[in-house]
């Protein structure tokens, strides 16, 4: 090749898997998990590391270090995002057991084996990386999911090759990004809907209220007229159900349309999971073919064209049965060792059955979700995780033992669920620069193990601190665990019985129709339009709208040319102002 | 057929969506919250749409001749990007890593969108196997193709030689799975 006027050519190995990139990908993981564990702890929300990481590996390898390789930063932020996956994960789920612990019934939940909840986070991550690694290539090669987040990390792996042009664009989504969100945070606060129809006068039913956030613009964008089913499935909701209910149904549900929150809580909501649940069930057996086809092509990779170059591009697939069946037995231990010895072993391969399984349906659902919106009902599947895993052993032990068993295993259930979805918008990612998806993998298992250390020592850090200053702990105002205290509500209903179990089948058959229909991936789509405030989904849709206008009027090339860059940088301004908020929030005021 | 199937597909669901939601829980007997005969009707009738779209999908397939052009399209486009690669590779001596940059933007990528866009033809044509086996050559060509832009980039030359060639292979091998599942049977 000859030399050209500005890259300066270089021989020898494409710098991608060094040293290097594994100590700054730990190093910015560490700093990102203990910052967006507390965050989630004080205000409930968490945040997307992948792109946080790719800017600080940017920063850091580039600018510091003047190393040159945009693979080398992908597996930097594949790391440090494996590592951050432990933040909201635990941070959610296991402050739940000692906040119950503050009743003097659940006194004993205190009492929590550190270490083998460790252990149990740690094979739980592991867990699910090894299910969710085989879907790749049905999801990222055949589906060819959008993975919107996947596409920004892209974006900014790839801009310092991308032209000028490109990164002027990028540059101009993250200031804007960064603009609209303090104004949002300077005159809305903390609440980011709009009323737009209380504003015009229209009926409160239709629930017509924007979530003001640019970046859910840029992610509908991304996903383009790939989303649009999970508009449709909000619109499903307000726009044709709670008219025909205001109209038909019993007086009480009639009088709830006109509280539209409260709609989605009680009716909309579990339905939700429910077709949530059936569809990934119908998706998995739908596509069963294509999935049998992607294992087969995965088994026979080196008989393939490419031979040895095919066969070394993945892990193989005997390594991963290998470790999901380890995991298993670990999990059982675990299961059975929390219990000591309160829990038959029939009981416990019962939960470790149904947790495993769960795994592997929950990250099924949850990457495609992630796939084709960016949004993830973690929450919701860790629900069910739970509330499966209560009912599996309720009969068989007292209370106190299977809260704390269910809730220590379906903190690894949610865990493992996390680093799915994850590694799979890394994948994407990887699949945009020309990363070799087996390195990945293999950065993703090297970050995975540290997120539990860490994230569990600062929550045990900080409940002990706050008691010994004279407070209860988490859940205290100092340390509201707002999402954990939620889940310990739920749980405590889940163990008087208090689960909407007949609305979860009756949703999960409407998903399977969706599923079966033959219209590929809708089922999922329109469970998670039932499922998520439709504030984000009315606001989300409008970025699916441009993206069609876009492609329409400009034509598909100015959409891949000028729209995903600008796009990219909306997602990555609104995340830099959210962390920067979060840590003034923290550190700045009362 | 297939009109009247969605029809019906969305009017069973949502008279199945409606069952679902149209009571709030009834505490002393939670399972009869639902009404559980409108919802198996609607069902049932979601069910019959989803056959006739079934049935009239299968035949749409087998009567593969209105597919004809798009299937046209989407090899034209493989053909293209396979070519233009091989392209590539034969003219990167005299190439800097600016021109590869711009060579795979400009040339390369917009073939890729395109056949990408139309790739469900293959299923409905040759089934799901045909499909997988051309998609996995496809993806990991595509895959090297981008593997060489960020090279190129970072201006690491051996890796972009090395990896215009695996993309080349890789297309090549999807090519001839396209052309190898297009043959008459004999």
């Amino acid at each position: 090749m000859r030399a050209g006027p500005s890259i300066k050519h270089m021989h020898g190995d494409y710098p991608e898997f060094t040293w290097v990139a594994i100590l700054v990908g730990w190093a910015i993981g560490i700093v990102l998990t203990i910052s967006v564990a507390y965050a989630s702890l004080m205000l409930g929300f968490s945040i997307e590391g992948s792109e946080l990481a790719a800017i600080l590996g940017w920063g850091i390898l580039r600018g510091v270090l003047r190393r040159t390789s945009i693979v080398e930063n992908n597996i930097n932020q594949t790391i440090a995002s494996a590592v951050n996956g432990a933040s909201s994960g635990i941070m959610f789920s296991v402050p739940a057991l000692l906040i119950l612990s503050q009743q003097e019934r659940f006194s004993e939940l205190a009492d929590i084996n550190q270490p083998l909840l460790i252990l149990a986070a740690i094979t739980g991550c592991i867990v699910g990386l090894c299910f969710v690694i085989p879907l790749r290539k049905q999801m990222i090669d055949f589906d060819r999911l959008a993975y919107p987040g996947g596409i920004a990390v892209a974006t900014i792996l790839k801009s310092p090759g991308a032209g000028v042009r490109k990164a002027v664009l990028l540059l101009g989504g993250v200031g804007i990004a960064a603009v609209c969100q303090l104004c949002v945070l300077r005159f809305m606060g903390s609440d980011h809907d709009w009323p737009a129809g209380e504003a015009f006068g229209l009926p409160p039913m239709l629930n017509i209220v924007f979530y003001i956030s640019i970046m859910t613009v840029g992610v509908g964008y991304l996903s383009g007229k790939g989303g649009f089913w999970f508009g449709a499935g909000g619109f499903f909701c307000y726009f044709v159900l709670s008219p025909i209910l205001s109209q038909f149904a019993g007086a009480d549900v009639a009088s709830l349309t006109n509280e539209p929150e409260t709609m989605r809580g009680t009716l909309y909501r579990p339905t939700g999971i429910g077709m949530l649940i059936g569809a990934a069930l119908g998706g998995i057996a739908a596509a069963l073919p294509m999935i049998l086809s992607a294992l087969g092509s995965l088994r026979g990779a080196s008989d393939r064209s490419g031979g040895d170059v095919a066969k070394k591009d993945e892990l193989p697939i005997w390594l991963l049965y290998l470790m999901i069946f380890i995991g298993s037995l670990m999990m059982l231990w675990i299961a059975w060792s929390v219990a000591g010895g309160e829990l038959s072993v029939a009981r416990a391969v019962l939960m470790t059955l149904l947790g495993v399984g769960w795994i592997w349906v929950a990250g099924v659902i949850v990457a495609e979700c992630i796939g084709r919106t960016n949004w993830s009902p973690l929450s919701g599947m860790t629900l069910i995780a739970v509330t499966l895993l209560i009912f599996a052993i309720k009969d068989g032990t007292d209370t106190i033992t299977t809260i704390k068993v269910s809730m220590i295993v379906g903190a690894a259930v949610c865990l493992a669920i996390s680093q799915a979805s994850d590694i799979m918008l890394d994948l994407k990612s990887g699949y945009l620069i020309g990363g070799v998806p087996r390195r990945q993998q293999i950065a993703q298992f090297i970050g995975t193990w540290i997120g539990p250390l860490i994230v569990v020592w600062l929550m045990f850090l900080l409940h002990q601190a706050n008691i010994e200053s004279g407070g209860i702990g988490l859940g205290s105002e100092a340390l509201p665990a707002p999402q954990a205290q939620a889940l310990a509500a739920t749980i405590e209903g889940i163990v008087t019985g208090d689960v909407p179990a007949y609305r979860y089948t009756a949703g999960a058959g409407m998903g399977l129709l969706l599923a079966v229909s033959g219209l590929g991936g809708i089922g999922v789509l329109v469970g998670l339009g039932f499922y998520m405030p439709f504030s984000i989904v009315l606001t989300y849709t409008f970025g699916n709208l441009l993206r069609v206008l876009s492609d329409a009027t400009a034509g598909k090339r100015f959409g891949y040319d000028v729209g995903v860059p600008i796009a990219a940088g909306l997602i990555v301004g609104e995340a830099l102002v959210n962390v920067g908020n979060a840590v003034y929030q923290i550190f700045f005021t009362g | 057929m297939a009109i009247f199937g969605q029809i019906l597909l969305w009017i069973g669901f949502l008279g199945g969506s409606l069952a679902c939601v149209s009571r709030l829980e009834n505490k002393d007997d939670k399972w009869s919250t639902i009404p559980w005969g409108i919802y198996a009707a609607g069902a049932a009738v979601g069910i019959v749409g989803v056959v006739l779209i079934r049935i009239d999908k299968s035949q749409k397939s087998q009567a593969s001749a209105d597919s004809e052009s798009d299937f046209e399209t989407v090899r034209d486009s493989l053909q293209i990007v396979a070519q233009r690669i091989v392209e590539l590779d034969e003219k990167l001596d005299e190439m800097t890593c600016e021109d590869v940059l711009e060579y795979i933007d400009e040339q390369c990528v917009p073939p890729c969108a395109d056949f990408a866009d139309g790739r469900h033809v293959l299923v409905n044509r040759f089934g799901t196997s045909v499909f997988a086996a051309v998609m996995t050559e496809f993806a990991s060509g595509e895959r090297y193709m981008n593997r060489a832009w960020s090279a190129s980039a970072d201006g690491y030359v051996d890796e972009v030689e090395k990896s215009v060639r695996y993309a080349r292979t890789f297309f090549d091998a999807a090519v001839a799975e396209l052309t190898k599942a297009n043959q008459p049977q004999t």
